[in-house]
């Protein structure tokens, strides 16, 4: 078999505080010991609420931020630090799209420059190049008439197609994509997720698709990493999750999606909502992250780290799974209620 | 009952003044609201419905916007008050929640510096200097001000409502701020609250919460809501009846459970059949198009260059409004002629790919 596309191992970021001299503040731990890994043509979703610490993770894979710790393997070979000539093959294989279409886009440049910018980076020939861009625009689903325009001149969701197709125009095989859609609105988010899965069979390409909002993914990932506090709370198929969420995290966030169907309704678990905030992760809580704002929380949360449990195919990040006590059986009924009933 | 709505807005409508020319933004607009219902209004990013809320407050400049129609509030036509009148009424019988918790605050003042003076000073008119430094100076007026403030505080559930008023707004977080601002908005006990998307900057578990909140607090005291939002399941979860804005028009009117199960306009079908399904349901693939320019809008119906159903005539005549029930709207020619009649499912499906990829995408 084949190494993974990405193999991400204990990978940790922590930022230092300090600014002073004296100071000797504890490093603000953005992402603690996570792994995954995505397979060829597939798709992983990363979920969490803001800071998480999922964009970091993207951000740390391409080397915007050294990683602290861990490991990073792309197609088998260690990028955790990479030498400069392993920085070229990185930044051409593995492209990042922002959340801001807007702020991506340079103001006083043409689409047409902005494509071919990276165009250039990677030496393609000056001849070829203008064939290029006009491969892909057209490939995004923009005509020639956006060449010459500004990202002004341009709606929410065209700039997003401009940003997916500078980044596919050094030919990567993996996409970060970092909330692509949460900026648009539900219309024109439709059509670039449909855009995105076009491109995924057309290329045959592979996806870290990060996002706060669980809905999106139910259609589109084949796995999906729930992610809070700079920690994995839950990972496994996308089905399994929306299916039976086990985490109260991923529970609590599937209860607090605003949904338009009934049928949708069988599908959110019983409303068990958090306490308070996302809190700084520079005072990341002892024990369990989650345990002040989990409902289920026990004294032994805030004592004592949870382990990763494999429930059938999914892991999950909970202290309450680790035997087949009360607990575990107390925390699993009202989601088994709702799945069978949805079925 | 609905002899006597506390809200009702007839044929309003808002332009601009620009450097493009005129842009005929909002138009033909007819709103209700009774007492003690949410209404909640949506549509895409820029479908005039902020600049609605912002015309039947009084908050837009004149001019460059010209406003017309009428806005009766409680029996008194707002837009013929004089600008003493409305002020008194802002902020007092009228509350307002803004769409930025972080910028609704002010950033130099302590929350409860801002607050206190909302209790004390909200709703009074102008009333001379002196009775300004009479007031400003009274420790009882304070003292019981702050009371208020405080009890307010708690019931929208702020964590430690003592120690947060005397934190900057830059100290709390943006759920919390959310809340100081909602506690303002609600400190005068209005009749009526305007919210422009409260909680949407925030994260889900939060704005789930704030909403929760929002319809805790109206079924306690009675009050109404007029909300805005572009989430169609926000609209599902809190309001009684929804109006579909699409650029600058009311498209569709109903109660918000029969707009769900049987939508009449294409635009509502469209945005309902482009949410992404928890049961994993395939879901349509968005619409065409964006926004209207409006400057250059659209003849006939402003809807036509998106719609799937399109055809001669809605490019020529604007559309006729249809009604399917006392409150039921919707402003489509396809109800009336022979052609097809546009339902959810028809237009899920010709929305769907099938294979017309339109090249042009948003435009």
């Amino acid at each position: 078999m084949t190494a993974p596309v990405l193999e991400v191992k204990n990978l940790e970021k922590y930022f230092d505080t300090n600014t002073g001299w004296f100071e000797n503040k504890p490093p603000v731990k953005a992402v603690d010991g996570i792994s995954l890994t995505v397979d060829e043509g597939e798709t992983l979703a990363l979920i969490g609420e803001s800071g998480s610490g999922k964009s970091t993770v993207a951000e740390t894979i391409i080397n915007i931020h050294e990683a602290t710790g861990g490991l990073i393997r792309y197609q088998g070979e260690d990028i955790t630090n990479p030498l400069k000539e392993q920085l070229e093959t990185i930044r051409s294989d593995i492209q990042l799209v922002f959340q801001d279409p807007t702020s991506c886009l340079n103001p006083r440049r043409t689409i047409e420059k902005s494509l071919r910018v990276p165009l250039k980076a990677t030496g393609v020939a000056k001849d070829k190049r203008n064939q290029r861009v006009q491969e892909m625009l057209e490939r995004v689903g923009l005509t020639d008439e956006y060449l010459y325009k500004y990202p002004h001149e341009l709606s929410g969701g065209q700039k997003q197609r401009v940003n997916i197709a500078r980044a596919l125009a050094v030919e990567p095989r993996l996409l970060l994509l970092d909330e692509p859609t949460s900026a648009l609105d539900v219309s024109v988010q439709a059509k670039i997720i449909d855009l995105l899965r076009d491109l995924q069979e057309e290329l045959d390409l592979t996806y870290l698709f990060i996002t706060h909002d669980l809905s999106v993914v139910r259609n589109f990932a084949d796995e999906t990493a729930v992610m809070y506090l700079g920690e994995i709370q839950e990972k496994g198929p996308t089905e399994e999750i929306f299916q039976s969420p086990k985490h109260p995290y991923t529970r609590a966030l599937l209860s607090s999606i605003p949904v338009t169907s009934d049928s949708d309704e069988e599908y959110r678990p019983d409303s068990e909502p958090l306490r308070g905030e996302v809190p700084s992760p520079r005072e990341a809580p002892s024990g369990c992250r989650l345990h002040p704002r989990c409902p289920h929380a026990t004294e032994e949360c805030s004592m004592q780290h949870p382990d990763t449990q494999q429930v059938d195919d999914v892991e999950v990040q909970c202290i309450a799974y680790k035997e087949e006590s009360e607990g575990f059986e107390s925390l699993l009924t009202a989601t088994n209620d709702t799945s069978t009933e949805s079925q | 009952m609905s002899s006597d709505p506390l809200l009702e807005v007839a044929d309003l409508s808002v332009g601009f003044d620009g450097f493009d020319g005129y842009a005929d933004v909002v138009g033909d607009v007819d709103l209700r609201v009774e007492r003690g219902e949410i209404v909640t209004i949506v549509g895409e990013t820029g479908c005039g419905k902020s600049v609605t809320t912002k015309a039947i407050t009084g908050l837009l400049e004149e001019p460059p916007a010209h406003v017309d129609g009428s806005v009766e509030f409680d029996g008194m036509d707002l837009r013929e008050l004089s600008e003493d009148q409305r002020e008194s009424l802002n902020g007092d019988r009228l509350g307002m929640i803004f769409q930025n918790p972080l910028s609704g605050l002010n950033p130099v003042f302590t929350i409860g510096e801002q607050l206190i003076d909302t209790a004390m000073f909200g709703g009074k008119n102008d009333d001379g200097i002196l009775s300004y430094f009479r007031r400003r100076r009274s420790t009882a007026d304070r003292e019981n001000a702050r009371d208020r403030v405080v009890k307010m505080l708690r019931e929208v559930q702020m964590p430690d409502p003592e120690a947060v008023l005397d934190s900057y707004p830059s100290e709390l977080s943006g759920g919390m701020r959310q809340r100081a601002l909602i506690a303002q908005a609600l400190l005068n006990e209005p009749d009526l609250l305007i919210a422009d998307e409260p909680g949407s900057a925030l994260d889900v578990t939060v704005h789930d919460r704030i909403l929760s909140l929002l319809t805790d607090i109206i079924e306690d005291r009675d009050m109404s809501i007029l909300m805005i939002t572009h989430n169609l399941g926000v609209a599902r979860q809190v309001s009684d009846r929804i109006y579909i804005m699409y650029g600058g028009r009311i498209v569709e009117t109903a109660p918000t459970e029969e707009i769900f199960e049987e939508a009449h306009h294409p635009y509502t079908q469209g945005l309902i059949a482009s949410i992404p399904q928890l049961s994993g349901e395939e879901m349509a693939g968005g619409i065409d198009g964006s926004v209207p320019k409006y400057t250059d809008p659209p003849s006939g119906c402003r809807f036509h260059p998106r719609c799937p159903y399109a055809d001669e005539q809605c490019r020529q005549s604007p559309p006729p409004e249809v009604s399917f029930g006392e409150d039921s709207h919707a402003v489509c020619v396809r109800h009336t002629d022979d052609g097809t009649t546009p339902t959810n499912e028809k237009t899920k499906r010709r929305l769907m790919k099938n294979g017309s990829v339109q090249t042009g995408g948003e435009r």
